[in-house]
């Protein structure tokens, strides 16, 4: 077992599946307008399971990064089919990016497949909708109360990677989230992935089934403190809270760096503080085609 | 332009008659050897002769053709090119770069008319004049230009611009009548005068000039609106904000009309200030 800053991390690993994702650049008129725009584009969007699609801000970016020269953000949408990506984008681009003023949205992702992003948007403009062919990309310019919308045609879709992860076992609730803040803090630096759930942290790790005929995953017993006398419990003697830090990226890279910076921020803002160690989320290797084995992740 | 040696093509001597140079792409030059290019046929008015009677011709990078000399009996140029460089030293004749896909065009003088009549991909720059119905439809079609940009540092003639359907038509000096007439798409940057009948019977498109149109019979009174979409214009295009740099401090704020509305038509004339 390795050790950073004297909290041991096990020599287990995090299991990750493959997915669909596909990343946009929404733009708008100062950060504060992008916020808006982004947060609610990436609302009920932490995990497939309910949600459809994953989706989070991987980077907020300078104007001179975006298109159209004003602050923008880049968003990644992760879901199991194409299909179901296809649709939640184009709807929350419907209903979140249109509505927002100030807006546009552009494609961020050069791969040959693509899926609708203005294409399914720009009847909204009701026939006065105008495209516009420039450097080789197609646009389209549909009227709006504040002026046009823009939005590209279309999107970029690729193979990408989600559910990688690790988690954080520490003494309390008040240990457990100072370490997660740091990591998922330092994470954000991390480009190409994110992390989907209410501040990057799920607290409720999932098994696969459940009793009830009706649930796909279930509460992860083995790492509720309050269960560790009734089940099978795999957290430490003096852990009181674990969380759980879920992770989707476009590549196995970006997934792999983010786990690894996330997991020395923890540990270094842990250490002393409550932290008693890191673990990873698995179903036995059975489930995921990715198997991060922490220890390799931060060689 | 590239830094590999170009495929050269230096003019034996003034034409008289009109030369069809409709062959004088540069995949011509990817045959293995000189003697069989000096021999490809060319039409000299109602004659034929050999390449290699009209030019002296220096073997090199077959992607990339320099044709040197007064060109201007010489029609057809680039027709179709799909891809590589052509550049000319001098000026050609009617029909430069039609129906052209790809690739790159330079003409270092004028051109004729139907310059990149019907062009559908690709860049073509001019650094002199044009003649008429330049990036307008060839005789028997519908649709004036379809895609790539068309560059022209000098004037161009009448009827520029005709049905344009896609692509970018920017004009650096003066326009003749009715530029961009029944245009369905794309844009066109006038630097100099518009001319008269401009936008006529437009019915989409954007055409972008310095000075409103005040024909209030087809356009709309102009109204200051910003733009964003002008961005994306201009980092497409450099040499349209070049052009446009010196009309405003914003460039994104312009005066917008919609036209022509004797077609019921919904192009657009995006314009700097509101007067002639």
């Amino acid at each position: 077992m390795i050790e950073l800053h004297g909290i041991p991390v096990e020599p287990t690993f995090a299991e990750a599946f493959s997915m669909t994702a596909t990343r946009v650049i929404v733009t708008a008129h100062n950060e504060r307008w992008v916020k808006h725009a982004t947060q609610a584009m990436c609302g009920f969007a932490t995990s497939v399971i309910g949600c459809v699609v994953e989706a989070g801000v991987d980077q907020y970016l300078t104007p001179e990064q975006t298109p159209d020269g004003r602050p923008g953000a880049s968003v990644l949408m992760f879901g199991m089919r194409r299909d179901d990506v296809a649709k939640q984008l184009v709807r929350r681009v419907g209903q979140c990016i249109l509505t927002c003023p100030s807006t546009a949205i552009y494609s961020g992702l050069d791969t040959v497949e693509r899926i609708p992003l203005g294409a399914g948007v720009r009847q909204f403009g009701d026939g006065h909708q105008i495209s516009k062919r420039m450097g080789g990309r197609r646009y389209w310019r549909v009227p709006v109360m504040d002026g046009e919308f823009i939005c590209e045609h279309d999107t970029g879709i690729q193979k990408g990677v989600g559910g990688g992860n690790f988690l954080v076992l520490a003494t309390d609730l008040h240990a457990a989230l100072h370490a997660v803040d740091a990591a998922v803090i330092a994470m954000q630096e991390v480009p190409l992935a994110i992390t989907p759930f209410p501040g990057g942290v799920a607290r409720s790790g999932s098994k696969v089934g459940s009793k009830y005929k009706a649930l796909i995953a279930s509460t992860n017993e083995a790492f509720c403190p309050t269960l560790r006398h009734v089940t099978h419990s795999l957290l430490p003697e003096k852990a009181g809270a674990s969380l759980e830090v879920v992770i989707d990226g476009l590549t196995e890279d970006a997934v792999r760096e983010a786990m690894r910076i996330g997991i020395q921020a923890a540990c270094a803002a842990g250490a002393g503080h409550g932290l008693i160690g890191i673990t990873g989320g698995n179903y036995g290797g059975k489930l995921g085609k990715y198997h991060f084995h922490l220890a390799e992740v931060l060689q | 332009m590239s830094s590999s040696n170009p495929t050269r093509l230096r003019l034996r001597q003034p034409m008289k008659g009109r030369v069809d140079a409709s062959g004088l792409v540069p995949e011509l030059f990817s045959y293995p050897s000189q003697v069989q290019i000096a021999r490809m046929p060319v039409a000299v008015g109602n004659d034929v002769a050999e390449l290699g009677e009209l030019f002296e011709i220096v073997l090199g990078d077959p992607k990339y053709l320099r044709i040197e000399g007064d060109c201007r009996n010489f029609d057809q140029v680039a027709r179709e090119l799909r891809d590589g460089i052509v550049e000319v030293d001098g000026s050609v004749g009617h029909q430069l770069a039609v129906s052209m896909r790809g690739g790159r065009v330079i003409v270092r003088g004028d051109a004729g008319d139907q310059t990149c009549a019907a062009m559908r991909g690709g860049m073509v720059m001019v650094q002199g004049s044009v003649g008429n119905h330049a990036a307008a439809p060839l005789r028997g079609q519908t649709s004036g230009m379809r895609g790539g940009t068309l560059l022209v540092q000098g004037n161009a003639g009448e009827l520029c611009g005709h049905r344009l359907r896609r692509g970018t038509l920017i004009v650096r000096g003066n326009v003749g009548p009715a530029c961009g007439h029944a245009m369905v798409a794309g844009t066109i940057v006038i630097g100099g005068q518009a001319g008269k009948h401009a936008g006529e019977a437009m019915r989409r498109g954007t055409l972008i000039t310095r000075s409103a149109n005040h024909d209030r019979l087809r356009f709309t009174p102009p109204h200051e609106i910003d733009l964003p979409f002008l961005t994306l214009l201009l980092r497409a295009h450099p040499e349209i904000n070049e052009l446009l740099r010196p009309w405003a401090n914003d460039l994104l704020r312009v005066y917008r009309q919609i036209g022509d509305k004797t077609s019921n038509g919904q192009g657009e004339w995006l314009s700097y200030t509101e007067a002639d």
